[in-house]
């Protein structure tokens, strides 16, 4: 059996899916739209959890996915996740679900905060209303668990759904009827012809029609119709209100009312009031947001990377180096060179950030779970609008911190083209985990008391940089963005710990396989690179093939403070990810020592701005180019992040030196 | 007309029309339960009266000035 995994944002359905699904995976790639689908195995069959959407018909990208798997995917039934305390918003998704004729199991979830807000659902009779099988569960207290297990073990045929749409909307949907295969299953044809009434373009992809100009025409004639009316403001609004009718009755039929109680509500407002404060509220941001920072660097996440890297360079690499010389191998040989100094010093170094980045991510899941992000992306939506953005590019922007890439994939919840790709474009600005190895091997060598500040400070300047250059973006090219905000607030609740757990682990995973593909090749290519030159093996350094390429480049860095070989080679490697600017530095150098000498103080600092700025990574550009599918913009923000970055440092290198 | 511009925190009142919504904000705004006949609650105004926070069927919205101004309420 597989299933698809369908509902409104925020009704719980990662949490289903994680209390289901025993193993669980990133599908990344889809037909062209790298798509947050994730697949997990459960015990009657597949799971694929698509995103949240409201309605079938998409205003957002993130909602075309869902048109797309509907109709394309390969699957035996759709789970629909619907959340129990908001019924009357969450039917409007089910019915067009229902309509399009196939097996529906309906989650009726959360049904812990319905009982608990005095209310109490008829599923018999919602399961005869709907003519579908449904379950009540609470996917926090596990309730219903069982039931819905037990109804996904077969499909049972969709009962044939149907709703009555009044006579003009029928006709249309007559019509355009008329104008497909036949040979198309009949409730599959009426289904498309309902969204494309309601406005879902996207349907023409998928489904033949023989004259597309009649469409419009047939959509025209019927909107005029419904207007004149009054059955709505427009198609789309009249085809709601029929679906609201329906819904209305069924929730007067399946709901009742045992008692009265909100009292949780209200101490929610006074919560908002504070959080949502235009200066406390902006004090909270930054006291999280510090407290993050503290944790990742200085608490618990420096005692455990200390950890691993004395561990690393004082058991295991003496240890390989053992076992290798036991076998034979030559001391100072190539394969020991390429082992120890290439792989492990390498991979092993990019490990001992494994914990601090698990902290952080850890941390932004759980805020992200309680609901705090919605109330920062409120309360800072009308100081990011002065930049041209909206408040939901905080969320991406703050999930740049952990990484660009799913940062560069979380825009697609705003649902203006050009505030997505300003967004977009600022995002490589956000200083991601990657960057922090660099940050600390300089911080520690030239700034040792300061270093937290150091580090800090490169935060930062990351954020005013992207803010300034969405300020000066939105003033020229990206001018008239639309320039609009609506935003559900859901309500706060705690973080559940084995959704917590679940993403971040996945993201680790992610990171980890990172390290392991690009990182491992990165790695023995920049060993390999500096291991020969043009006259066979290496003699020196400075003889190698990346020495040659080092030179090439060094004289450009030269008004920036790093005209040097060495520096401009950990660069070029660091494109391909930049936890390597790190592992370059250290293989190329020979040791934190030799780094040492030769920087001062102001280049090093010079060098930390660059590495934040330059360039996104090869993960990160691959995102930007599927998630805007043009190659022009992809090149352009290239283009644009690196211009950014040798300006910045050159301000920093040239001012910094008079005063120095 | 009284819009939601017009409400004070604490108020309940019933949209009327939303005339000067555009039709893509109008139909976002469908999605998430903001339209005509359902009753709505002004909890707070944010951000020096930038923007309304409204409820709806038991959910909290967001919503910017600019479009409380263009939704009229009565009743
Ligand atoms: N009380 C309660 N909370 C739930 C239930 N299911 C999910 N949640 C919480 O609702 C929030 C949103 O859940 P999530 O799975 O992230 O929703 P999604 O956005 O639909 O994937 C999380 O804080 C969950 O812990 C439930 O059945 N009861």
């Amino acid at each position: 059996m597989r299933y698809l995994l369908i509902g409104n944002p925020n009704v719980g359905k990662s949490s289903v899916f994680n209390l289901m699904s025993k193993t669980y995976a990133h599908v990344g790639n889809y037909g062209g739209i790298t798509v947050e689908k994730k697949q997990g195995i459960f015990i009657h069959g597949d799971l694929i959890d698509l995103p949240g959407t409201y309605s079938v018909s998409p205003t957002s990208e993130d909602e075309g996915i869902v048109t797309k798997s509907l109709l394309t995917d390969e699957y035996d039934g759709i789970i629909n996740v619907i959340d129990s305390a908001h019924l009357k918003r969450n039917l409007h998704l089910t019915i067009q679900l229902l309509e399009l004729g196939k097996p529906v199991v309906l989650v009726l979830n959360m049904i812990d905060e319905l009982v608990n807000s005095g209310k109490r659902l008829d599923i018999v009779k919602l399961r005869t209303k709907l003519k579908s099988k449904a379950v009540s569960i609470s996917a926090r207290t596990k309730e219903g668990l069982d039931d819905l297990l037990n109804e996904l073990k077969a499909v049972a045929d969709n009962q044939g759904f149907k709703l009555y749409y009044g006579m003009a909307i029928e006709k249309a949907i007559d019509n355009l009827i008329a104008l497909m295969d036949k040979n198309n299953n009949p409730t599959l044809n009426r289904w498309a012809a309902l969204q494309i009434l309601e406005g879902n373009k996207d349907i023409l992809n998928y489904i033949e029609v023989s004259d597309k100009a009649k469409i419009s025409l047939i959509i025209s004639s019927c909107e005029e119709t419904v207007i004149n009316d009054k059955l709505g403001f427009s198609l789309k609004g009249a085809i709601f209100n029929y679906r609201r009718e329906f819904i209305n009755n069924l929730i007067n039929d399946c709901l009742t009312t045992v008692s009265n109680k909100n009292y949780l509500k209200i101490k929610n407002h006074k919560l908002d009031r504070i959080v949502m404060h235009p200066f406390y509220g902006l004090l909270i941001f930054f006291a999280v947001m510090f407290s993050i920072y503290f944790f990742t660097f200085d608490l618990l996440g420096t005692i455990l990377s200390d950890g691993i890297d004395i561990f690393i360079s004082e058991s295991f690499s003496p240890f390989i180096e053992n076992i290798l010389l036991f076998f034979g191998a030559k001391e100072e040989g190539i394969l020991i060179s390429l082992l120890l100094d290439g792989v492990i010093a390498g991979v092993g170094g990019i490990l001992v950030f494994v914990p601090q980045i698990a902290i952080l991510f850890l941390m932004l899941a759980v805020i992200e779970s309680t609901g705090y992000m919605a109330r920062v992306a409120i309360m800072l939506d009308t100081l990011l609008s002065k930049f041209g953005l909206n408040g939901k590019s905080i969320i991406p922007l703050v999930t740049g911190i952990g990484c660009n890439v799913p940062a560069i994939m979380a825009t697609r919840t705003i649902a203006d083209k050009k505030e997505r790709l300003l967004t977009i474009l600022i995002i490589p600005f956000m200083s991601c985990s990657a960057r922090i190895p660099v940050y600390a091997l300089m911080a520690t060598l030239f700034f040792d008391k300061y270093k937290a500040l150091v580090i800090l400070s490169m935060y930062i300047i990351g954020a005013l940089v992207a803010l300034i250059s969405a300020k000066l973006l939105s003033l020229s090219i990206f001018k008239n963005t639309a320039n609009q905000f609506v935003l559900e607030i859901p309500p706060y609740r705690l973080p559940s710990g084995k959704n917590v757990y679940r993403q971040t682990k996945l993201m680790i995973n992610d990171f980890i396989a990172k390290a392991g593909k690009f990182i491992l090749l990165g790695t023995i290519v920049l060993w390999f690179l500096q291991y020969v030159g043009p006259g066979g093996v290496a003699k020196t350094q400075d003889t190698s093939f990346l020495a040659y390429l080092g030179n090439f480049f060094a004289p450009l860095f030269k008004p920036i403070g790093f005209g040097a070989w060495q520096a401009s080679s950990s660069l070029i490697v660091g494109f391909l990810a930049k936890e390597l600017i790190f592992s370059s530095m250290m293989v190329i150098y020979g040791g934190e020592a030799l780094v040492s000498t030769a920087f001062t103080g102001l280049s090093a600092f010079s060098f930390m701005v660059f590495s934040l700025l330059y360039l996104p990574c090869l993960a990160t550009v691959g995102t930007i180019h599927q998630e805007t599918k043009s190659l022009r913009f992809t090149l352009s923000s290239l283009l644009f992040t690196f211009a950014v970055a040798y300006f910045v440092s050159f301000i920093v290198y040239q001012v910094g030196s008079i005063f120095i | 007309m009284k819009t939601i511009y017009d409400m004070n925190i604490g108020d309940t009142s019933v949209i009327k029309s939303m005339d000067g919504i555009s039709r893509q904000v109008f139909h976002r705004f469908l999605d998430l339960g903001i339209m005509p006949c359902a009753k709505v609650k002004l909890l707070n105004k944010i951000n020096f009266n930038q923007l309304f926070i409204i409820e709806i069927e038991d959910v909290e919205i967001c919503i910017r000035q600019k479009d409380a101004k263009n939704i009229q309420i009565g009743g």
